[in-house]
């Protein structure tokens, strides 16, 4: 007789990809880090209200604990090489989330001649969330599709 | 610890400094997770004491100044939102005001009771981050949370006036975008009634609390003349005993028909201008702001918001320096119009956290990293009015 | 504040007096509230001295240094000319009454005397100026950007300043796929 038919209330059957998925896209950690106006918004997300915790996102003040940084807001030349450090430093795998205009596409601060242009230029990202500042809603919404891509990775085979 | 001993145990620690004489260089932030947005120091310590500290800045510099030069004058609203966003009102308010003085603009008696609901409103919720984020800083995260939960309401309430949570773009040259119905009054009164509550109930939880006051009392000492030196303003001036309120001695709006108080900083806990005197100063403001809210709903009456404001602003030549009291201090335009374009030739924006930042060179000097947080968080700074 | 009148002549005289003449100013009342005292910019030092310790003024805080680069002429005939203008804002520390020194610099190496040993920001209202206007602060104690990262070139809120089009390899546009796809 199988395994199964002797404990049949506590057993699941699933491939070592999906459990991997589900418990990796539970726990994203994230580093508490806030650039501008947007870092306002992250932290009412992080409130009682929108309450991020509720989807195992729990902040981290450093980058080595931290699967996930969120950039929120504006994106100097002289921050740049900061924040390459920052994403350096945090282990694989690690997903990047680009928070507002600012540090989308430059936004506001598309004719300023000390800000980077958008993110991207210098790091990748995994989600784009316009807005400016986008409401904490928008920021879980943009979490909850970065879970989704997490589900769909097939983790042990990269 | 009485001051006395605390005095004492200071002596020998200048002295150990004295002695060891090795410096070793700490840098914190501009990513560190008690700096109130990406501000640097660069700390030489010797043990746990800072002999020397050098704050850099300039990490959130987004060339404000220089954008205002390219558009026409209300274009640059959405930007002054940008100089405080925590107190996004306050810092279009000051702009309209200078604005509307050099142009000889008109506002309408409802539009200015209307922007000042919004100011004082945005003032509540900037000195909440100020008082909820100093102990967060220390260490403890639960009033923190309790402050966002309360900007949560005031967010909503923001939300009906002006459309958006932050940043809210509300104020225009001559008016204000829109108008509110009495329902809006009514809620804001009920919130009202229930923010004195918790506002007696947030300081007794972190005001009486035996470690939060021994980690701000005689902490970074900034006496008044000091202050002053430093062109501290706003809250942090008054906590330093000098009370000095330009909604007092350069009133605008209708803040000369309203009954408040100047909070000052009277050293209930240990010297007159200590970390903890500053952080008192902003429940006290916060309790003010509450009272001028009521006198404006008592007062405001039914009419136009937006006056006539031609559409292709230009102003006549000249300059103007216009300071207005912001959540952080002194908020102040300095205007130049070159009389042709419908640009400004050039807007400087005075903050009061730049000012404050100016202190923290010589006030670190000799102060335990531990404290240098302390003080640092009970300056209520954010780095975009520093930088710009 | 509105500045007392009387405290305005006070002013006038005092300068006159107390330096005999050497010290050329000029009192106007702009569309500012405050009034603009204008003086040559090598007597700043002297001004200020005289603004900040002076018992009857006693203009001990100052507010702000603000400074423009004027290179196109402006309207305002006062203002036709080409260089820096620098603009400090004092407030008596009583009433808080302001006032306003101005002064112009040449449009090739801008260069004033420092003030700050007068007071404590000071320095960093002028470090400010010097990153993005590159005025130059003569005897400054610390005279470094503030601003901008220290490799930096150029002053940027000088009205000729060009952006390259590279910052440490990062462009500093954004190339707009939108527009790409139009051109095709
Ligand atoms: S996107 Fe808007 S709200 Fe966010 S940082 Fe930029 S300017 Fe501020």
């Amino acid at each position: 007789m199988s395994l199964y038919h002797e404990m049949p209330e506590n057993i699941f059957v699933t491939s070592v990809d999906q459990l991997l998925g589900w418990s990796r896209k539970h726990s994203l950690w994230w580093l508490l880090f806030g650039l501008a106006c947007c870092s306002i918004e992250l932290m009412h997300t992080g409130g009682p209200r929108a309450d991020i915790e509720r989807f195992g996102s729990a902040p981290r003040g450093t980058p080595r604990q931290a699967d996930l940084i969120i950039i929120a807001g504006t994106l100097t030349y002289k921050m740049a090489s900061r924040l390459k450090l920052l994403y350096e430093q945090m282990a694989e795998p690690k997903y990047v989330i680009s928070m507002g205009s600012c540090s989308n596409c430059g936004g506001l601060f598309d004719k300023a001649y000390s800000v980077v242009k958008g993110v991207d230029q210098i790091m990748p990202v995994d989600v784009y969330l316009p807005g400016c500042p986008p409401r904490p809603e928008a920021l879980l919404e943009a979490l909850v599709i970065l879970q989704k891509k997490i589900q769909k990775e097939k983790y042990l085979r990269k | 610890m009485t001051s006395a001993t605390r005095e004492k145990e200071l002596k020998p620690r200048v002295e150990i400094t004295q002695i060891s004489g090795t410096e070793i260089e700490v840098n914190m932030g501009p990513h560190h997770p008690s700096t109130h947005g990406v501000i640097r120091f660069i700390l030489f310590i010797d043990g746990e004491i800072v002999v020397r500290a050098v704050p850099d800045v300039g990490y959130l510099h987004r060339s404000i100044e220089k954008i205002a030069e390219s558009m026409p004058y209300s274009f640059f609203m959405p930007y002054t939102d940008r100089v405080d966003y925590v107190a996004a009102i306050n810092c279009n308010l000051g702009y309209a005001l200078a604005i509307e003085a050099m142009g000889g603009l008109e506002v309408p008696e409802r539009a200015t009771w209307l922007r000042m609901i919004g100011v004082e409103l945005n003032r509540i919720m900037s000195h909440l981050v100020g008082v909820g984020a100093l102990p967060l800083d220390l260490g403890a995260f639960t009033p923190f949370v309790h402050a966002l939960r309360e900007r949560e309401h005031m967010m909503d309430l923001l939300e009906i006036l002006t459309g958006t949570r932050m940043n809210n773009n509300y104020i225009r040259f001559g008016g204000v975008c829109q108008d509110v119905d009495d329902e809006f009054l009514k809620k804001l009164e009920k919130y009202l009634d229930h923010f004195v509550l918790f506002l007696e109930e947030y300081d007794r939880l972190i005001g009486t609390n035996k470690i939060f006051i021994e980690r701000l009392k005689n902490v970074g000492i900034v006496s008044g003349e000091k202050a002053l030196s430093y062109s501290f303003s706003g809250p942090n001036l008054r906590a330093s005993g000098i009370g000095l309120d330009l909604r007092k001695v350069d009133p605008y709006c209708f803040y000369n028909d309203m009954k408040f108080d100047v909070p000052v900083g009277k050293g209930i806990k240990g010297t007159v201008g200590d970390s903890f005197d500053r952080y008192i100063v902003r429940i006290e403001e916060m309790a003010e702001c509450e009272k001028i809210l009521r006198q404006i709903l008592s007062k405001i009456k039914e009419g136009p918001i937006q006056s006539k404001v031609p559409k292709k602003l230009v102003l006549p030549a000249g300059e103007a320096y216009h300071h207005t009291e912001s959540a952080r201090g002194e908020l102040g335009y300095h205007i130049i119009s070159d009389g042709k374009s419908a640009s400004p030739y050039r807007i400087k924006i005075r903050t009061g956290s730049f000012a404050s930042m100016t202190s923290l060179a010589e006030i670190f000097k000799g102060m335990m990293v531990a404290d240098v947080i302390a003080y640092f968080a009970s300056l209520d700074i954010v780095a975009p009015e520093v930088d710009r | 504040m509105n500045f007392p009148a009387a405290h305005l002549e006070k002013l006038a005289k005092l300068v006159d007096s107390v330096y005999n003449g050497a010290v050329s100013s000029e009192i106007v009342q702009a569309d500012t509230k405050i009034p603009v005292l204008k003086i040559n910019s090598r007597d700043i030092r002297k001004v200020v001295e005289l603004v900040v310790h002076h018992k009857d003024l006693g203009f001990t805080y100052l507010n702000t240094i603000s400074g423009t680069h004027l290179a196109e002429t402006r309207e305002d005939e006062s203002l036709d000319l080409k260089g820096f203008e620098m603009f400090y804002v004092f407030s008596n520390s009583q009433d808080f009454s302001s006032l306003a020194i101005k002064t112009t610099l040449p449009e090739n190496n801008p260069e004033i005397d420092t003030i700050d040993d007068f007071s404590g920001s000071a320095n960093w209202f002028e470090r400010e100026i010097f990153d993005l206007l590159g005025v130059n602060f003569k005897n400054s104690q610390d005279l470094r950007r503030i601003m901008l990262p220290p490799d930096w070139e150029g002053h940027p809120l000088r009205k000729d300043f060009k952006e390259g089009s590279h910052y440490n390899g990062i462009p500093t546009t954004r190339s707009s796929e939108l527009e790409a796809i139009r051109i095709e």
